[in-house]
Formats: structure tokens, sequence, C-alpha cells
């Protein structure tokens, strides 16, 4: 499915709205901002995991003469940005936060990354895709990093380890391309790029190492890293995961990887029983015990990993939603729950996997960027790189990818 | 919830209570059908001036698109936004509450009895009531502002 048709799934899951706030403007449905909530937690506890940081809740909006003299260094096109005329002065809808961030570094005299969470408004030239290039980002992830010159390369692979994590949990297994300098920009930067369909690669996260002029204009010294990624990435889920039925995703982007429903009214008790059983040995078990015909819809086309039917009666059933299949609950409920979840997530990686190996193999997709198609405007014109503990078959894929760049 | 509660600890309360979360947007295009705020204002963009809608701590809004089926029945349900936004008074804050109840006048009723004990805690409180037929179809609009 390429990302383009992930729409349809994100509005059939309840993420998105049919329609907008007009053009760009997506409206987040209560399920779809919990779902974008929980990719900023998998992401903060993967940077916790690895070093110390600052989360800094940023201004939404941002006085343009300021902005346009601390990012003067760069060439830059103002046009696609939301200026507002407020009162006599002229700001602007927050277009990243590199600025403020920087700001923020110097009068704190920070050295951990600085992470900023939050909506950004621009329209991106080129052609729209869901989610991706919206003039509304409801939620983007930023990170600067300032740290002293001989330290870079470190903090490089820092944030790109810990980005390899953050996409694994998501199961969008990824090929890492190190790019080359982009003028009065970014001296390097490096690429996670995914494959929502044999067909298709998308960016999905970057790393930059500012340019030396713009680090200067910015008011910092040393080397500086920004690291980010948006929302779209629940777009390249759904690309990825999802399947007739509705969206699909791994047990750690679920809000509830498990949920608990009830085959009649009688059975309730023992519906919210086991769900506080399971609570104590899992997170994010919830407990449904409305009409079990409208719980196991929603949950279907939501993707909920794995639901459990209360069957006081006869036997309760264990349901996953990879494959759909419906399986007498065993005794040792828990147990059997965690088996369930870490096959569905096993599954949902292995496809990621052979989806990604396709279309290196069919190399249509990058085909494509070399010859500049790309929708997106971006060149797979770098070196591919192995980042994290990505395991052997993908690294030979990878090697195989770049043996055939190298005859050519 | 205590008087220092963050925007997080608000939004997890608000949840708890049976209020769905929407995304918020600093600002809006004025489009017939889309979500509407209580004030616009003029923006530049691509070289020409337009007026958006822009996030207010006031009523009346409407912070879902007019095509989920608004002023029906079956249009029922309590959501809220909550993020940066201006002041009555037009200075930036950075977390207003839009709350929106609609139903029939007792579902109305209930869900706004639930809330109350949250946005009482809150200040700038804003409401309004909006009706097609008290009985079949009713909207309540509420604007506050939460602690930063």
């Amino acid at each position: 499915m390429t990302l383009a048709d992930a729409r349809e799934r994100l509005v059939q899951a309840d993420i998105i709205a049919p329609t907008g706030g007009g053009h760009g403007f997506p409206v987040w449905l209560p399920f779809g901002t919990l779902i974008a909530e929980r990719l900023e937690e998998i992401y903060l506890e993967e940077l916790a995991g690895a070093t110390s940081f600052e989360l800094i809740r940023m201004p939404a909006l941002l006085d343009s003469a300021q902005y346009r003299a601390a990012l003067a260094a760069r060439h830059h096109e103002y046009r696609n940005m939301y200026e507002l005329e407020l009162d006599g002065r002229e700001a602007l809808a927050r277009p990243d936060n590199l600025a403020p961030a920087a700001a923020a570094i110097v009068s704190r005299q920070l050295s951990v990354p600085l992470v900023a969470q939050g909506s950004l408004y621009r329209a991106v030239t080129g052609a729209l895709r869901p989610l991706v290039l919206d003039r509304h980002v409801w939620r983007a992830t930023q990170v600067v990093h300032r740290v002293d010159a001989g330290e870079i390369e470190a903090a490089m692979e820092l944030h790109l380890h810990v980005c390899s994590r953050l996409l694994k949990r998501l199961g969008l297994p990824a090929l890492w391309v190190d790019k080359p300098a982009l003028a009065r920009h970014s001296k390097r930067s490096v690429f996670a790029y995914l494959c929502p369909s044999e067909d298709e690669v998308v960016g999905g996260a970057t790393t930059f190492e500012l340019d030396d002029a713009l680090v200067a204009c910015l008011g910092l010294s040393g080397g500086v890293l920004d690291f980010g990624f948006t929302a779209r990435l629940i777009a390249c889920v759904a690309a990825v995961h999802g399947d007739r039925s509705g969206f699909l995703c791994t047990s750690s982007l679920a809000p509830n990887c498990v949920v608990v429903g009830a085959r009649r009214p009688a059975d309730r008790g023992l519906a919210h029983r086991l769900a506080e059983r399971l609570g104590e040995n899992m997170s994010r078990v919830a407990i449904n015990d409305g009409a079990w015909h409208r719980t196991l819809r929603i949950n279907r086309r939501r993707g909920t990993p794995v639901l459990v039917l209360v069957d006081g009666a006869s036997a309760s059933q264990l349901i996953t939603r990879f494959d759909d299949e419906s399986v007498p609950l065993p005794e040792d409920a828990a147990s059997a729950v965690a088996d369930a979840l870490a096959r569905h997530d096993a599954v949902l990686a292995s496809r990621a996997e052979s989806l990604l190996n396709a279309a290196i193999r069919l190399e249509q997709s990058v085909r494509l960027l070399s010859r500049g198609a790309s929708a997106e405007g971006w060149f797979l014109n770098g070196t591919v790189r192995a980042v994290g503990d990505v395991d052997d078959r993908l690294k030979d894929e990878w090697d195989f990818f770049a043996r055939r760049r190298r005859q050519r | 919830m205590s008087n220092n509660a963050s925007q997080s600890e608000l939004a997890a309360a608000l949840r708890e209570a049976g209020v769905g979360r929407l995304s918020d947007s600093l600002i809006l295009p004025i489009a017939d059908r889309g979500p509407r705020y209580a004030a616009s204002c003029r923006v530049r963009f691509h070289g020409r001036y337009i007026r958006m809608w822009i996030r207010v701590a006031d009523v009346p809004f409407d912070v879902l698109p007019a095509t989920m089926r608004p002023l029906t029945p079956s249009r029922s349900g309590s959501f809220f936004t909550l993020g940066p936004g201006f002041t009555s008074t037009g200075d930036e804050h950075p977390a207003v509450l839009h709350l929106q109840i609609e139903g029939s006048q007792a579902e109305v009723d209930e869900r706004a009895a639930a809330v109350r004990p949250l946005i009482n805690e809150l200040s700038e409180i804003r409401q309004v009531r909006l009706s097609t037929h008290p009985e079949r179809w009713n909207r309540m609009c509420v604007a506050a502002l939460a602690q930063g």
C-alpha cells in the first residue's frame, strides 16, 4: 500500500477525520491523538534510555524579524510560512524549532539534547501526501543537540541509535543513507528511508549536522545536530502493516495492546477481574464491557493486537489481530497473552522486512528517486549505512544494494 | 487535579471523564465546512493576505468539521482540544482549552456535570449553549485557560 492509500486506513481506524479543517489541516480524532502521543512517548523512552535530555515547550509564535535573522545564513523561502499580523507586529506560526531551540541552548547553557514536541505550520512544495507534507503538522518531534566539535560523531551515532530503536518498536525497518552537504544548511545528513510499498521510498526521519555558518548565525558554537520526525510515521505504519480490516501496529504503538471484552452482561465481572490480573503483568490492558460485536468491530479496525473474549458459560477466547485467529484462552492467561503479543510483533517485523527487501531488490523506487521523479524531491544520492542492531539478513540486503550502486 | 495541574494532567483527567481529545491548531483556514474559532486574523501566506481563524479562549467554536453530521442527534459526544492560543485580550497563552459537548439536553447536562469540577479549576472560563431544538440537539462550548 502506498502512503497516499494509507489515508483511507487512517480514516477507517478513526485516527483522522474524513475531512479536515481545510487544505493541509487534518483533524486528528480521539483515537488518533492517543496513537500520536504514544509515538512521542516511545521516542522519549528510548532517548531516556540512551542519554539525559531537556524537554522544552516552544512558543507557538516566533517574531518574524528575529526568525529571519537567526536563519539568515541559509537560503530559505518564507512564502510557505504563515505570517500573522497581530496588533501591528508580525509573527510566524512556528515553522520549525531550530531558532528558538538555539536561543534556549544559549540562554540555559545546555549541553544535553533539547527536545521540542508540538505543532509546526508550513506548506512544503511538491505533491502533498497524507499526514506527511500537511500545512499543519500536528505532532512533530525535533531534537537540537549542541556538542563540542570532537564529540559530533558520537552524538550522531547516539541519535541514529535512538531513532533505529524507535523505528524497530514501530516495526518499520529503514534504509539508512548518509547524504552529502546541503548548501548553507548542513555539512552532512543521515536519512532513514522507509518503504510503504515495493515501489515507494519515503523519508521517515532526518538527522542533520548543521553547517558552521548556520551554527554561528544561530549564536552557537561547536557542532550542532538537528534530528526530527513527525506523525507521518503513523501513516507509514498504516501503509506497511495495514490490511483490509484496517489499521495494524505493533504492541508498542497500540494505545491498548490488549482489550478484554465480555460475551454477555453477566460476564462483565469476570472480564474486569481478568483485565486486572493481566494488568499486573503488562501495561495498557483495557476493558470494554459493551456489546461484544461492537468491541470486536472497533478494535479490529483500530488494530488492537490482542482481544480476549470472556465467556463464563463456555471457553473464553484469545483473538489475535494479525491473523484473525481465535483460540480458547489457556488457564495461564497472562503467559498466553504475552506470547500472542510477542508473535504479533515478530510477524509484523518480518512482513515489513520482506517489504523493504523486495523494494531494494526491485530497485524500482530507487531508480525513480535517482531520476529525480520523487514527489518529495529527495534524492537517494548517498551511501547506505548500517545503524543500530540490524540483523544479518537486512545487512546483506543493504550490502547487495550498495554493490549494485557501485557497479553503475 | 490541583490548581497547578499541567496540560498533560488536565488532558488525562478529561480523558478519564470520557472526553475525547482532538488535535489543536493555532490557525485554521476559513472553510465552509471546516472547524471554526471565535476570532480571525490577517495572515500572509504565499505572498498574499488571507483571513484565517485564530485559536482564542472565547466562544462559540466548533472543533469538528461540519461534514461530521452536525446539528443532528447522530453527532453526540464530548471533545476537547488543548494547546497554544490567545487570551481574550490578545496575549499568547500556551494552554487554551476548547471543550465541546453535543447531544440531547439530558446528555449534554450529564456530560457537563461530569467535567464541571475540572473546568472550575481553570481561569477565564467562557461558555455558550447552542441548540436546534433542546430535546434533539445541543452544543455546549467552553473555553478556558489551563496552567501553561
